[in-house]
């Protein structure tokens, strides 16, 4: 038996596809599976991807059989950009996928927790065997480990946490920091999502309308120091706020060099950071030059994104090689298993060990010390 | 022996500013906790040298039981593990891992000196006073290391602004300390130094008044520790008051470390009373 893979992603599925998969529960899925017969099986399902991983233990469960299950969950055809792996191919897919290789912003770090999250959602419904613990756990291992060894997963890839980025090249913790928002629109909303995300002390919103920015702060309300001020506030606002972040439609700059160097000096030389996405611009550009002013403006922050992006597509081939590599170990041990004649698998080792039963030179592969289940519960990683 | 173990004390130093200067360019953590290490094993080395000098010293006239820090080889030494001992306690408490690059480096140039100046045994100076004037020199280089410390901490800043001013900060600007961090740090270096130097300052001034003589006054190492530790004081001030924060302030600072390098390689070839470090006991 060899691993069977079922994927629909962004790259060959269309959209009605990913939505009518969407909606589909884990659990559905895998009791399908189990009634056709299918013991190890995982479903990984995010946005972009729905994917089904089988390993059929006695008898074939063919694609087309585990295809037909899921229309009729789905109630949809569904062959349409449907992409079948088998073997040592659907492995190195697995792999690529928990590595970011196969998202849409390549090296991403959700996806890991999604594809644990799947590997989790099986373990507890009981659908997870040796075969699929070591390929899961070896796929979170590979995963991290191409993350931490290319830079595949450097640098920020959206305006808002590159600004956020920044914001913590010059304060560090941001959570005695204190954010001052200009605008209420979509991309201020965006910026200030980032900034709550980081448990910032208080987050001030001004806005020419004053019920749009209460709008926008109902909406982020459940995170603490969220605050309304009036348009007439700004000096006195920005003279508090470490990080000002100016998005307004206003036909000429919000912030003026004077209203800089007066919030500037109040400051007694602490650094202010000043974000401006606004078009036409928001901030005077000359406020840059002043000491311990630092003004990025959006085509600065969108450069820096590119640059990231243009270096993580630098490191894919690297990010590749090691993926195969990981995937081949897998497919010799998954074969040895299947043999009768177990290799070893270890995460570290990548040079030969010997066994201590037999002092022969064994591969060494293993990762997974997989303890054995016991009956009636599903094994639970360690923590 | 003394000789031997400060030499491997050196290699050890320069391993561990090779391991920071590593941090530089990868990010990976493993760089840091080496250099802190190499740099503990090398420290301990040459405590072990500074001790293995100590018996040959106390068998000469008027040495026992003190410590030899009027010799070149017992200054640098000392200052050395003031350096690093500093920048360890630094680092320990921050675990920033990145700094090493900016401040070790002092560590390995005092260490080199002291293993080309000879350990060899000297005499201490009859003016040398009594057992608690030990305590002056060991004040001063640990004010030294501080304010070594500041300065590294300080071009890091430099480097952090810069990258930061570009608008095209590359992977550094990220594994560098915060810009605020920095400044909180170099502040904060500066004034334990300071604190150091004052109280080597007064301890020396004690001493002052029992050998007294007017030449004293003029006393051109004197003259510079003064006007160091004003430089510094100053920095101080403006800094907390006067919002002197940023590039103004590690300006300051450095211009204040500069004197501070003069004072203590002109001073001590003009000095009458500190002339031991490069004109010997």
């Amino acid at each position: 038996m060899q691993l069977l893979s079922i994927a629909f992603t962004h790259k060959e599925a269309s959209v009605r596809v990913r939505e009518a998969l969407a909606r589909l529960e884990a659990g559905a899925v895998l009791g399908a599976m189990r009634a056709r017969g299918c013991a190890q099986a995982v479903v990984v399902s995010t946005c972009n991807r729905f994917e089904l991983y089988l390993w059929p233990a006695r008898e074939p469960l063919s694609a087309a059989a585990a295809l037909a299950a899921l229309e009729r969950l789905a109630g949809a055809p569904l062959s349409e950009g449907m992409a079948l792996r088998t073997g040592q191919a659907a492995i190195e897919h697995l792999f690529s996928v928990a590595a970011g290789l196969d998202s849409l912003v390549v090296g991403e770090t959700e996806i890991l927790g999604q594809v644990k999250n799947g590997y989790e959602a099986a373990l507890a419904a009981g659908m997870t065997g040796k075969r699929l613990n070591v390929l899961f756990q070896r796929a979170l291992y590979v995963g991290k480990r191409v993350r931490r060894e290319t830079s595949i997963a450097s640098g920020q890839t959206s305006v808002a946490s590159v600004a956020v980025q920044l914001a913590a090249a010059i304060f560090g913790d941001l959570s005695d920091r204190s954010v001052l928002v200009l605008g209420a629109g979509r991309m201020a909303e965006q910026a200030c999502r980032h900034f709550v995300g980081r448990g910032i002390r208080e987050l001030s919103i001004v806005n020419r309308t004053f019920e749009r920015a209460e709008v926008l702060a109902e909406r982020l309300r459940p995170a603490r120091g969220v605050r309304v001020r009036p348009w007439t506030d700004i000096p006195e606002a920005l003279r508090g706020a470490d990080v000002a972040l100016c998005s307004t439609g206003a036909d000429r700059p919000v912030l003026s060099w004077e209203l800089v160097r007066d919030a500037a000096a109040a400051r007694l030389g602490r650094s202010l950071f000043l974000i401006d996405i606004a078009m036409p611009r928001d901030v005077e550009e000359s406020v840059h030059g002043m000491a311990g002013v630092y003004l990025y403006r959006l085509e600065d922050l969108e450069r820096i994104v590119a640059e990231n992006l243009s270096s993580r597509e630098g490191e894919i081939g690297k990010a590749r090689a090691f993926v195969s590599g990981k995937a081949a170990q897998l497919r010799a041990w998954a074969d040895s298993v299947d043999a009768g004649a177990e290799l070893s698998l270890t995460h570290s080792g990548d040079v030969p060990c010997f066994s201590r039963e037999s002092r022969a030179p064994r591969t060494s592969i293993c990762c997974a010390r997989v303890p054995a289940r016991r009956p009636g519960r599903g094994w639970r990683p360690p923590s | 022996m003394a000789l031997e173990l400060s030499r491997l004390a050196l290699a050890f130093y320069c391993a561990a500013t090779a391991a920071a200067l590593g941090c530089l360019r990868r990010r990976n953590g493993g760089w840091g906790r080496w250099s802190l290490r190499l740099l503990a094993a090398g420290a301990c080395l040459q405590a072990s040298a500074f001790l293995a000098s100590l018996p040959a010293f106390w068998a000469g006239a008027g040495g026992r039981w003190r410590l030899p820090l009027h010799t070149p080889f017992g200054v640098l030494t000392l200052l050395s593990l003031a350096v690093a001992a500093t920048f360890f306690i630094v680092e320990s408490r921050r675990r920033l891992g990145i700094l090493g690059a900016f401040v070790l480096p002092w560590a390995v140039l005092f260490c080199g000196a002291a293993v080309l100046a000879s350990p060899a045994a000297a005499a201490a100076p009859p003016a040398a006073g009594g057992w608690w004037t030990g305590f002056h020199p060991v004040l001063l280089a640990a004010a030294y290391a501080a304010f070594a410390n500041a300065f590294g901490v300080g071009v890091a800043w430099l480097i952090q602004e810069r990258q930061l001013k570009s608008r095209r900060p590359d992977e550094l600007c990220y594994r560098l300390p915060a810009l605020e961090l920095l400044d909180g740090l170099h502040f904060r270096l500066v004034a334990v130094g300071c604190a150091h130097m004052g109280a080597g300052l007064v301890l020396g001034g004690l001493w002052a008044r029992k050998v007294w003589t007017p030449s004293l006054l003029w006393d051109p190492k004197i003259l510079g520790a003064c006007a160091t530790a004003a430089g510094y004081a100053s920095f101080l001030y403006l800094h907390s008051s006067r919002g002197w924060r940023g590039r103004r302030g590690v300006f300051a600072a450095m211009i204040a470390f500069c004197v501070l390098a003069a004072t203590f390689l002109g001073g001590d070839l003009m000095s009458r009373f500190h002339g031991f470090l490069l004109r010997g006991p």
